[in-house]
């Protein structure tokens, strides 16, 4: 045995404990090092904390705000709660069944009814706004009318109902007014990448469909068909690029509102994928988000995003 | 080191266990007396209204589990508690350790991923096995120890007056049993509150309803309450060990016989098959399918300030568990209680750690939402590696140099770490790399003090798990494996050099 290399060892030991003793001072200098931003000034309201109580949320993963501006959250305890516009509390229920899972997301239809993709059930269930079940519909599988995880709904103006969901089976198929299966609009490779994780979806003004294709940080847009028109975005975290893109809303003039759960912030793009403006930074303060998973406009213009690991929502001005 | 600069490096070790340890305990049982605002619902009462007994059930299957998952790692180990047992000094103990410890400094959950790529379905089997394969290493050394100690004099003293089979029985009985028993129970504590092999087996323990009820209440009485069923029977359990293993330890003071010299090569060649389907295999299943390279790369792209943070906040958490733990051993009384102390801290469930941190921290915004809140985690979670491993050290003190520093005027805090713990700096490198490994790879503490600065690299990993991110996923349990590789190493030739 070498007696030097105990020696060595030694010396490097050393040498990796002054260092290890210095790397706390340069962490600190960069951990404080925080771009300053006004974006608490836009905060018009801000609700929630965490528990599992009326107002409470426990890691909240989607909303959506009907036609009368009442926001509806689902969190990790397959809660979904109520809120006024305002932000008070009104009204809650549970899912049926939530051993297996939760849900994951949550559409407002124009007709006042929910959808909530009960994601680890592998089913769509649909309520009215106080909570009782109206319908369900799909069942486990990979095949036509099954769904392996469903993560949004988004419904055109002729009442055809979409899902997207994932594992497997990354897909947005297409559903009859009476919750019969019709179609599967898009799947698989589309321009150069397989679809992996349909998060969100939605339905622009004219009538085509955009989906937040997460986990290769894209955005996909396609006909109603499912005729593949142009996809944009590439993953990183400067204007412009996206970090799982976890919902998507479509606005009345045109933009794209995209939620960003990894660079825990929302940016608006135009229709051509350019980035308009961002909002949010990571942290537990007001204007900070952190892993947010959904963010949906209002009709009176007004943001709200589910600011989740903060285990509450946040709405901006216009 | 000068009395100045030992005065200062005792009180820096000490005050990292007041800050780390006594405080956050200290603020989690003074929080247990504010009570909850009256219909206050918690997890585990939401999962009872939910599926009614859910709770009672859940832990009747999670201890169930556990116990098999104990028994399962106690046939594992049969081939190293040979290997072990058949050594004849310390250095070839030390050479048997470091051949067989690589399975217990891996992840866990790095092991259970591994496993899943090969067994699908099956979810509680596949939870015994990865339990078996994670810590059948601990059997093997306290089993073999013993018998290396003892149980061969006696088997051979046994065989003049008998059979084989005779002679072991009684061997078995006397040497054998409290080993047998201690290292069984101080398992089915360490299963029961597991929280990461469950999970990395689709599975839902209690451990996971406990971390659910701390994340998602702000109360941590209920975390308490609800971890009260998991810590009661496991710190009973640990007890019990350390009871039998304390008297088997005391009964085994005679010097070793001289037993055959070398490992049998049947016993080698299956300890090395242990070793490689409780590392290789389920390594190498994680990585079959995918693109690694690539994966690698896409990895660091997206989170290379993640991981640049984690396994910075993770060293720095390393160090500190050594340091604290040299001082806490340094101090004579606490010295003498070290190895039940290590027992007890080393079986709480990573969720009433948590816990604990953030109800002594969330006052302190300036700490709160600082990456120190997850160093002070990682520190109070694993904070018994440091006294442990400061304990055996202490062991195996040279007692003559130990006793000339004394008459020349030292302490006896002094002369253990100027005197012992100066000559075993390997060991206390590798301590170091040990901590760091595994305060990366832990889950369920981690959930609970992470910070908006950065995403833990477990965490993430729980996130790819979900997500079905495969290459992701297999990159970053590459990362924990590579991390842990450096402390085994070591860990290793320190032991064959005997420092």
């Amino acid at each position: 045995m070498n007696r030097r290399l105990p020696e060595q060892f030694r010396r490097v030991f050393q040498s990796v404990t002054r260092l290890a003793l210095i790397l706390p001072v340069c962490l600190a200098m960069i951990a404080g090092c925080k771009q300053n931003g006004d974006a608490h000034n836009e905060v018009v309201a801000m609700f929630g904390s965490l528990g599992l109580g009326p107002g409470q949320f426990s890691y909240p993963r989607a909303l959506t705000v009907d036609s009368q501006n009442r926001i509806f959250v689902v969190d990790k305890s397959a809660r979904i709660q109520r809120f006024s516009p305002e932000g008070t509390f009104q009204l809650g229920w549970s899912m049926p069944e939530r051993v297996a899972g939760k849900p994951v997301g949550l559409y407002a239809h124009t007709d006042g009814k929910i959808y909530v993709p009960d994601t680890h059930y592998h089913r769509v269930m649909v309520f009215d706004p106080d909570g009782h079940e109206l319908a369900r519909f799909g069942r486990e599988g990979y095949g036509d009318g099954e769904f392996q995880l469903p993560t949004d709904v988004a419904i055109d103006k002729q009442g055809f109902i979409y899902v997207s969901e994932y594992n497997g089976n990354d897909r947005v198929t297409k559903w009859s007014p009476s919750y019969e299966f019709v179609s599967v609009v898009c799947a698989g490779e589309i321009d150069g990448e397989v679809m992996r994780r349909p998060a969100a979806m939605d339905i622009d003004k004219d009538g085509t469909l955009w989906v937040a294709d997460a986990c290769n940080h894209r955005i996909l847009h396609f006909d109603l068909n499912g005729r593949f028109l142009s996809s944009w975005g590439e993953m990183g975290g400067e204007p412009g690029q996206l970090r799982y893109p976890y919902d998507i809303d479509c606005l009345d003039d045109g933009t794209i509102l995209v939620c960003e759960f990894g660079n825990h912030r929302l940016q608006w793009f135009d229709r051509e994928g350019n980035s308009i403006r961002i909002w949010g930074e990571q942290g537990r303060g007001k204007g900070e988000l952190w892993a947010p998973w959904g963010a949906v406009v209002g009709s009176d213009g007004r943001v709200c995003v589910v600011d989740s690991l903060n285990a509450r929502v946040q709405i901006l001005e216009k | 080191m000068t009395q100045k600069a030992f005065a200062i490096f005792m009180i820096v070790g000490i005050g990292l266990l007041l800050a780390t340890v006594v405080y956050p305990a200290t603020m989690l049982t003074a929080k247990c007396f504010e009570s909850m605002p009256e219909g206050t619902t918690t997890a585990i009462d939401d999962a009872r209204d939910t599926t009614g007994g859910f709770a009672s059930s859940l832990f009747l299957r999670s201890a169930g589990l556990a116990a098999l998952g104990a028994t399962a790692a106690c046939v594992f180990a049969l081939p190293g508690i040979r290997l072990v047992g058949g050594t004849v000094n310390a250095r070839q103990f030390g050479l048997a350790t470091s051949l067989i410890i690589a399975p217990l400094v891996l992840p866990p959950i790095v092991i259970g991923l591994g496993v899943r790529s090969w067994i699908r379905g099956v979810s509680e089997i596949r939870c015994v096995i990865v339990w078996g394969l994670w810590c059948w290493p601990i059997a093997a050394l306290l089993v073999g120890g013993a018998w290396a100690r003892r149980g061969h004099q006696l088997y051979e003293v046994a065989l003049l007056h008998g059979g084989k089979f005779k002679a072991f029985k009684s061997v078995l009985g006397s040497v054998l049993v409290r080993p047998i028993v201690g290292v069984w129970m101080l398992m089915f504590a360490l299963f029961l509150g597991d929280y990461s092999v469950p999970h990395s087996c689709d599975m839902i323990a209690y451990a996971t309803a406990l971390l659910s009820e701390a994340t998602s209440s702000p109360y941590p009485v209920a975390t308490v309450i609800a971890g009260f069923p998991l810590l009661a029977p496991m710190l009973v359990a640990v007890v019990v060990a350390y009871l039998v293993g304390g008297r088997a330890e005391a009964s085994d003071q005679d010097e070793p016989t001289k037993a055959q010299a070398g490992f049998p090569r049947v016993t080698f060649a299956l300890v090395l098959a242990m070793i490689t389907v409780s590392t290789l295999l389920p390594t190498y299943g994680l990585i079959r399918n995918i693109a690694l390279i690539k994966a690698i790369a896409t990895t660091w792209e997206l989170y290379r300030s993640d991981i640049a943070y984690s396994l910075a906040t993770a060293f720095i958490a390393g160090l500190m568990i050594v340091w604290m733990g040299i001082c806490v051993t340094a101090i004579a009384p606490i010295r003498r209680i070290a190895p039940l102390l290590v027992l007890v801290w080393a079986v709480v469930p990573g969720a009433l750690v948590g816990q604990a941190v953030v109800a002594a921290y969330l006052p302190f915004d300036v700490i709160y939402s600082h990456w120190m809140l997850t160093v002070i985690g990682y520190v109070a979670r694993f904070g018994w590696i440091g006294v442990l491993l400061a304990y055996v050290v202490v062991k195996q003190s040279d007692e003559a140099t130990m006793g000339a520093a004394m008459v020349d005027g030292a302490s006896t805090g002094f002369a253990t770490c100027r005197v012992t713990f100066a000559n075993h700096w390997p060991t206390m490198c590798a301590g170091v790399l040990i901590a760091t490994a595994m305060s990366l790879a832990e889950i369920a503490t981690t959930t609970l003090v992470r910070v908006p600065v950065f995403s833990p690299v477990s965490l993430v990993l729980i996130e790819k798990f979900h997500r079905f991110e495969d290459d992701i996923l297999a990159a970053i349990c590459i990362l924990l494996l590579v991390v842990a590789c450096p402390g085994i190493a070591i860990f290793s030739l320190a032991s064959r050099w005997g420092r």
